[in-house]
């Protein structure tokens, strides 16, 4: 974002120009103004719609009343007239004689006013003159009564704008907060640890005191068994959450955006157009765009290449040994070329100072099955099924508090597409067994 | 085991490198005992300012041996990412303070990873007799003890020294310069750079061709 | 009185410096040019560390210790033998970030806070260097 206001920080090549902080600064400030802006929207609906409106439905307390008198109130306005029913009637309270102008809540704020002369005469109509029927008297103020009660229609989806203000304004602004005195090297330090962490989500503990220690524990690997082979390989990382969550707030947004858009055009169409919210439409509604495309295209790629399942005809791997591999890319279009790997990296993790530096380097990597395609009839878009050895002199698989050696099979595709993606399944290598002697007997 | 790298350990490994390991070089007419000096004169109050891999942890490291000679008791705790409050919280700083009385002093590396609050109340609590030193990449609000500023030519002299029993081609001038160079002058970085230098090598070395050992 | 500095022999059965996993590996050590008034303590351990560019590791996997008799002399310079059957993991290794040692080591505490120290290295496994390839 800082990129994007050039008096606040200008990037060439690999060096950042200008200042940092006042980008950073900016940011808050941008950040501060939805957040304090949605509360300041959400505290003003709640005075001014929300809390009488529920009052007026929970609180108020019924009485019988006449109605004297029925009109259409109206006020002009630079965008044209405005309407609101306005009903004469008589009641009683506690002995008391009272006589009130009113219909609905939004009398008492002087509000109520919309387009729309004939929808109010249609509403009127229900309210003759000499009509005997029963009102809603304010116990605290029972000069205050009203004829009709209940939420308005666009209530709930008005309430969406400041709440998605609170929380976009907030998630931001609290972010900026919580990095203002750190650094850029902390920030990605912080990146490196999590995505580092995440690697390892799929293994327990190094099994120390067993018997082969320091390497990782592969029993919920072998809790998982396959179906056209012995087992079934997790993947590393799921992405099903991330994609759930650009959904929602997909739905969420485009929700909200379209009830204003109704709101406008609606005022269009009765000839009193309200071009402030016209205006306030238009970042809406490029948002919305941009999420529908992102929702869209994330989808449609879920959608088109599915799972990658992967099976495995043994495991732990030991060096020297043949093992069958099937894979089944699932899609409801056939990918455009698929390639299998089996690879071996090691990470290592190192403190020095306030620092954590992390790193990892390829150390194998053999292409096991490299196809293109064709499909034919219903079943997965493709499917593999390939023998491969592994290295004779393969390192096992080690995992220390801070170095790691690990091996993966990894799935390489591109969709019909064109689109490129890249799955891992972690696998667990033990020492060859000729080499482990007496002790692997014991 | 000789407190120096030899063949075939790779030289920049984090064992030879780490604070510690790798002497602090101080500037000329500089040594640990005239900063405990400077120290002492600011009431054992002080911080050492330096960006990232400039060697902050590796001169406090240095100066421990002349703080404990100068009779202080040492709490010293080493703040990572992340960590916005100090290890056992205040209350038990506090106790060990009181415990130590007017000889500790309170070693913060890592500063500026407290939070705002946190550094107001280290200051405060650090104000009744027990002394404070710091390393933050910052300004910290306590008086200067030293700037931590490498240069180009302090790195070759770290590379030289670590280089001592390693034969003169290992590593050349040209590639610390440019190691430092695309690291920003950020000398951790500038010698992990230089340990896949030396890991380079050493692999083309490997597979170049040989007789074959049975 | 020997003005040589106090060192460690090492010696492992047979000369070997390479091992497989579950084999046992035995030998015996001594401290030269120590007077036994003077050594406080000896210890022997077998253990594995980590070197490279991540934090380092060091577990033992054996560990022995002489202590002094009751008139406080600990004569170290008869060798002692030592023997302890190998683990199968972790394996010796010579990665490019990661790389795992084996050693026996010998350290002597002396009088007035001396300490002698020595290494005799040896292989577990057979697990070739690694060579660095591209990414996937």
């Amino acid at each position: 974002m800082s990129r994007r206001f050039r008096l606040a920080g200008k990037k060439r090549g690999d060096r950042q120009t200008g200042s940092r902080g006042g980008g950073s600064l900016l940011l808050a400030l941008f950040f501060a103004a939805f957040f304090f802006g949605g509360w300041a929207l959400l505290v003003a609906m709640a005075q001014e719609v929300l809390i009488p409106q529920w009052r007026a439905n929970r609180v108020f307390l019924e009485a019988p009343c006449v109605v004297r008198g029925a009109r259409i109130d109206e006020r002009v306005s630079d965008g044209g007239s405005l309407f609101r029913p306005e009903v004469s009637i008589e009641y009683e309270v506690g002995g008391r004689k009272y006589t009130a102008r009113t219909f609905s809540v939004a009398h008492f704020h002087d509000g109520g006013y919309t387009a729309g002369r004939d929808a109010k005469l249609e509403q009127l109509k229900q309210f003759p003159v000499g009509q005997k029927r029963v009102c809603w008297y304010d116990p605290e103020r029972p000069e205050r009564a009203v004829v009709v009660r209940g939420f308005t229609g666009g209530a709930a989806p008005a309430l969406l704008l400041p709440l998605s203000f609170i929380v976009l304004g907030g998630g931001g602004l609290g972010f900026r907060v919580l990095n203002w005195a750190t650094s850029a090297e902390r920030r990605a330090t912080m990146a490196q640890q999590a995505e580092y962490a995440l690697q390892f989500d799929r293994f327990d503990q190094p099994t120390e005191g067993t018997e082969f220690p320091y390497i990782p524990n592969d029993g919920p690997l072998r809790d998982s068994p396959g179906t056209r082979l012995k087992y079934r390989l997790a993947m590393a990382v799921s992405s099903g959450w991330a994609l759930f969550w650009l959904t929602a707030g997909c739905v969420l947004w485009t929700g909200m955006t379209l009830a204003f858009l109704v709101a406008a055009v609606r005022g269009f169409l009765q000839g009193t157009p309200d071009w402030f919210l016209t205006l306030f439409l238009a970042p809406l509604a490029a948002i919305v765009y941009l999420l529908i495309k992102t929702t869209v295209r994330q989808l449609r790629f879920a959608g088109e290449t599915g799972a990658t399942v992967v099976e495995i005809s043994d495991h732990p791997l030991l060096p020297d040994r043949e093992y069958q591999l099937y894979l089944a890319q699932s899609g409801r279009r056939p990918v455009r070329s698929l390639e299998v790997l089996l690879f071996c990296q090691e990470r290592v993790a190192y403190q020095q100072g306030t620092d954590t530096r992390t790193d990892a380097r390829p150390v194998f990597q053999q292409s096991l099955a490299q196809v293109v395609p064709a499909r034919d009839g219903r079943g997965p878009a493709c499917e593999i099924e390939v023998r491969f050895r592994m290295p004779r002199e393969a390192m096992h698989s080690f995992r220390g508090k801070h170095n790691h050696v690990c091996w993966k099979l990894v799935v390489r595709g591109r969709t019909a597409r064109g689109q490129s993606y890249h799955r891992e399944y972690p696998v667990v290598v033990f020492p060859t067994f000729h080499e482990t002697g007496v002790a692997a007997g014991r | 085991m000789s407190p120096r790298p030899q063949p075939p350990s790779n030289p920049f490994s984090t064992r030879w490198v780490r604070p510690g390991a790798l002497g602090y070089r101080f500037a000329d007419g500089e040594s640990a005992g005239s900063l405990v000096a400077r120290l002492a004169a600011a009431g054992w109050r002080g911080q050492i300012v330096g960006p990232h891999g400039a060697g902050k942890s590796t001169l406090l490291a240095a100066l421990r041996p002349a703080l404990l000679a100068a009779g202080r008791g040492l709490l010293e705790f080493q703040l990572h990412d992340g960590q916005r409050q100090l290890p056992g919280g205040f209350r038990a700083l506090r106790k060990r303070i009181e415990v130590a009385r007017d000889a500790s002093l309170v070693v913060i590396d890592g500063h500026e990873q407290l939070g705002r609050w946190e550094r107001f109340y280290l200051r405060r609590l650090c104000l009744r007799g027990c002394g404070l030193l710091v390393t933050a990449h910052s300004e910290a609000g306590l008086p200067m003890l030293a700037e931590v500023r490498p240069n180009q030519e302090t790195v070759q002299r770290l590379v030289r020294e670590l280089l001592a029993d390693y034969p003169a081609e290992t590593v050349s001038r040209e590639q610390v310069a440019e190691a430092y160079e695309r690291r920003g002058g950020n000398v951790r970085e500038a010698l992990f750079a230089l340990y896949d230098v030396y890991e380079a090598r050493r692999g083309a070395a490997r597979e170049a061709p040989s007789p074959v050992v049975a | 009185m020997s003005a040589m500095e106090p060192s460690f022999e090492i010696r492992l059965d047979g000369d070997r410096r390479a091992y497989l996993s579950g084999e046992t590996l035995a030998g015996e050590y001594r401290l030269v040019g120590a007077s036994p008034a003077d050594v406080r303590s000896v210890e022997l351990s077998v253990l594995w560390y980590t070197e490279g560019a991540g934090d380092e590791e060091l577990v033992v996997h054996f560990f022995q210790r002489q202590a002094p008799d009751h008139e406080g002399r600990l004569d170290a310079s008869r060798p002692c033998r030592f023997n302890s059957v190998l683990p199968n993991t972790p394996q010796s290794y010579e990665g490019l970030l990661v790389k795992i040692h084996w050693c026996v080591r010998a350290r002597a505490f002396l009088r007035q806070g001396k300490e002698v120290l020595a290494e005799q290295a040896f292989l577990l496994g057979r697990v070739p260097p690694a060579i660095a390839v591209e990414s996937p």
